[in-house]
């Protein structure tokens, strides 16, 4: 309001007063002759309270006043508001006709038949506006309260919040999860029990995956990515936004997932899709179980059923999903055709060869959203939202470290005559074959070199083995356990016949599926079984071997991801020791020429990653591969 | 007093109401049940007084606009009446002449959530100390209009339940942040 020119006072009318207990007129008059205008008014006893009107009269003087009227009341702000699913269902449990609310049974987990009020993991459908809201809310006070809470601990200080994902763009699907408990008050208020306090990061893995359509969990092996699935699936189903989740696993890690599932959330039933087709079609059509855990090698199999319209899972979680990185497989065609709402991936390798494989992750996520010919620090910002990778040096600071030992062994006199021999011929060959050499003919010398440097074929001499039965010596004598890896399971028997004073047992792939949980528990409880051997295909993923301290890698796998994964068998969340890894490798030999251009892919893959969150080519290529003997990729193969 | 829809009788409400220059003063309400999951949610967009209303409100501006104006819209709004209403601003507490719902002024450890960081402002009371009852319970002290002495029954009658172990300022941390989520202009730089 302009202050008027000449004016001496101000008389403030108001007619309602209701905080001041009267109803009367209130006249107020502040005479501000030697004030500027504002300033008279703002002495401290010049105040309204809930005034519903008021006039102002400015007095000018002698003059008969001018009289401005101002409006004070005024409509109610606008509001944006709506009511939560689970709204509905808590008062329809305080009807009298209802049950009293239970803090441990939740009105809306569906995994325990409760009322869920559930939107099929619809973000569109989480928040209900209230203009189309029925009036359930006529329903009176349960007669028994509830002991609010539970029995939550204020002090526990540690909040783990859920943050809506980047791509969740109406304002009530994001404040859906902004006002969601921190997850620490979900788990005590609904009572969950843990086998063990999870890490704080894992909280975090958690939140990360609750509120996300699509999401790839990257933690490195042995960060608990199994333990954060299921949680993260535990609490959606309480929250009623899961009814049917679908989670393919490769074949051996089945039981695996049984287990976890068993530990971690015990009250959740889970079908495993397994025997006969017949059999398989009803549990894929099962509707008690909001858990199926299928394996890769059958989606093949079961593929009409997936194609059934009726199908349609509110989750499809795929572990170790480098598994559909080739896009043109039938298995990742099948996968990817799974009618679903949510579509999670857990891999401790998002990229295992090249940046293509996180491409092929991501036509199972959002399909189209990424390209093959995006450039690197595009793919890592389009990326970012999606993926959390944390590593055990980030997260897990006290955790014991992994010691690397490099056994750099030289050939016995007959493995060296052996491997020369070999070599020469192998080379001539490759020479011989001119244009029409293709990379397999170079892979098969590489592997029959790399089979010499393990063992002689003609005398049965290794100077690995004998560096193997030494150290043996020591770790059995100290009442500990090793694994062995190596990529043949033929080079295992013949290491089992060696060792066989140890009680050597094996898991490879050919030891039958329903056999290998039975293998890993005499390993674990027996203690006079020192030693597992494991080849690099079977063993690598999904084991929990976290009291074993030894590690031996036999030979070398093409890849440095899957070593990792299969030293992150024993060093893992748990172990409480330093776990010590051997690395055999015959100097002078192709398993050399090999180990240096992986560790220089390493160095690749570690700096990629840190800085962009997309790691680049672990695997050889073609001209890596003809490079390790000194010859170039014809032009043939180029073309190819 | 206005009428709600439905009631609750194990819900319970939290409002919150920041002033945040040169924005204005918005607030948001939030209903959760016993296991602290979330009911309802109401919020305003920014409300910046006027000339006028500041001259002529002088100190009661505060309770003016948070409880006659912003909580009054959002209690009546809400669909789920709770058991009892509390706010971290005492200037809302003015809102108890508009509904008829118990209302309660947390006083304590707010700066953890939020109330008064990042160029918020939490709208004061301009009462006399004696317009005020206070009551503490458990790691709370509470604070209400003299005037409602029987509001008190109903914060007893939560202590009773065995409420007061829960966190009652985390909620109002939810609520922050939903207003800034709300209201990105006002989010801090």
């Amino acid at each position: 309001m302009p202050s008027p020119d000449g004016a001496t006072a101000i008389e403030v009318e108001s007619t309602f007063f209701p905080s001041l207990g009267t109803t009367s007129p209130f006249h107020l008059t502040v005479d501000f002759a030697d004030h500027p205008f504002t300033h008279a008014l703002q002495i401290d006893d010049v105040a309204i309270s809930n005034a519903s009107s008021c006039s102002v009269s400015i007095l000018c003087g002698i003059e008969s006043p001018k009289v401005l009227a101002i409006q004070l009341s005024q409509p109610l702000p606008k509001t944006l508001g709506f009511s939560f699913p689970e709204s509905q269902s808590w008062l329809k449990s305080e009807s009298p006709a209802g049950k009293s609310p239970n803090p441990s049974a939740p009105p809306a987990n569906p995994a325990n038949g409760g009322e869920g009020n559930s939107t099929g993991g619809d973000a569109t459908n989480r928040c209900v506006p209230n203009s189309a809201e029925g009036s359930e809310s006529n329903a009176s006070p349960a007669a028994a309260p509830p002991k609010l809470f539970g029995s939550t601990d204020v002090a526990t200080g540690k909040r783990t919040r859920l943050n809506p994902p980047k791509d969740l763009v109406r304002l009530e699907d994001r404040l859906y999860y902004l006002l969601q408990p921190p997850l620490e008050t979900i788990v005590q208020s609904a009572k969950l029990t843990f086998p063990f306090q999870p890490f704080s990061y894992q909280m975090e893995g958690i939140a990360f995956l609750f509120p996300r359509n699509a999401a790839i969990l990257a933690d490195e092996m042995g960060l608990g990515k199994t333990m954060q699935a299921i949680t993260a699936i535990r609490m959606l189903l309480l929250s009623g936004e899961l009814q049917n989740t679908l989670l393919i696993c490769p074949k051996p890690l089945v039981t695996n997932w049984v287990r976890e599932f068993r530990q971690w959330a015990p009250e959740i039933p889970v079908a495993v899709i397994e025997g006969d087709s017949s059999k398989r079609a009803w549990v894929w059509s099962n509707p008690q179980a909001p858990v199926k855990i299928a394996n890769y090698e059958l989606m093949l199999r079961d593929s009409s059923v997936i194609d059934d319209e009726s199908l349609h899972f509110d989750l499809v979680v795929l572990d170790e999903a480098q598994r559909i990185k080739n896009r043109t497989s039938t298995t990742s065609e099948v996968v990817r055709s799974i009618p679903r709402s949510r579509s999670w991936a857990l891999t401790g390798t998002p990229i295992e060869n090249s940046v293509e494989d996180l491409v092929s992750i991501f036509e199972f996520l959002s399909p189209g959203y990424l390209r093959d010919d995006m450039h690197l620090k595009s793919l890592g910002k389009a990326t970012r939202d999606y993926i959390l990778r944390r590593t055990k040096d980030k997260v897990l600071t006290d955790m014991p470290p992994r010691l690397f030992r490099k056994a750099d062994l030289d050939l016995s006199q007959e493995q060296r005559a052996s491997y020369r021999a070999a070599e020469e011929e192998g080379i001539v060959h490759l020479s011989e074959l001119g244009e029409s050499i293709t990379v397999q003919h170079v892979f098969e010398l590489v592997l029959r070199l790399k089979q010499i440097c393990n063992f002689d074929p003609a005398t049965g001499s290794s100077t690995k083995m004998e560096r193997l039965e030494a150290d043996m010596e020591e770790i059995a004598a100290s009442g500990q356990k090793a694994i062995v890896f190596s990529q043949w399971v033929e080079t295992l028997s013949v290491i089992a016949d060696k060792l066989d004073r140890f009680n050597p047992l094996q898991y490879h792939g050919r030891v039958p599926s329903n056999k290998r949980d039975g293998v890993i528990e005499k390993f674990k409880n027996d203690p006079n079984c020192n030693v597992i051997l494991m080849s690099y295909g079977a063993g690598a993923v999904g084991l929990n071997l976290q009291f074993c301290h030894y590690v031996f890698l036999f030979d070398r796998w093409w890849n440095p991801a899957v070593e990792d994964q299969a030293i992150n068998r024993a060093h893992r969340l748990g172990v409480k020791q330093p776990v010590t890894v051997t690395r055999m490798m015959a100097v002078e030999t192709i398993e050399q020429r090999i180990d240096e251009v992986l560790e220089q892919k390493r160095a690749l893959f570690n700096t990629l990653f840190a800085e962009t969150g997309t790691p680049g080519n672990l695997g050889l290529s073609q001209h890596e591969i003809f490079g390790l003997f000194g010859l170039s990729v014809p032009k043939f193969a180029k073309a190819a | 007093m206005e009428a709600h829809q439905g009631t609750a009788q194990h819900s319970i409400g939290f409002a919150s109401i920041r002033e945040r220059s040169p924005h204005g003063y918005f607030g948001g309400f939030l209903v959760v049940n016993t296991l602290a999951r979330p009911m309802e949610f109401h919020c305003t967009l920014p409300i910046v007084p006027t000339r006028a209303q500041q001259i002529l409100f002088g100190k009661t501006l505060d309770e003016f606009l948070c409880g006659e104006q912003i909580a009054r819209a959002l209690l009546t709004k809400s669909k789920i009446k709770p058991k009892v209403v509390f706010t971290d601003c005492p200037a809302a507490l003015s809102v108890r002449h508009w509904v008829d719902l118990p209302v309660f002024l947390i006083v304590g450890d707010s700066e953890r959530f939020g109330s008064e960081h990042e160029g918020f402002r939490v709208p004061s009371a301009s009462r006399a100390e004696d317009e005020f009852s206070r009551l503490q319970l458990g790691d709370y002290q509470f604070q209400w209009l003299s005037k409602y002495a029987n509001d008190s029954r109903a914060l007893e009658g939560l202590h009773d339940d065995g409420v007061f172990p829960l966190d009652l300022f985390e909620p109002f941390s939810r609520i922050n942040e939903a207003l800034s989520e709300a209201n990105p202009r006002t989010k801090a730089a």
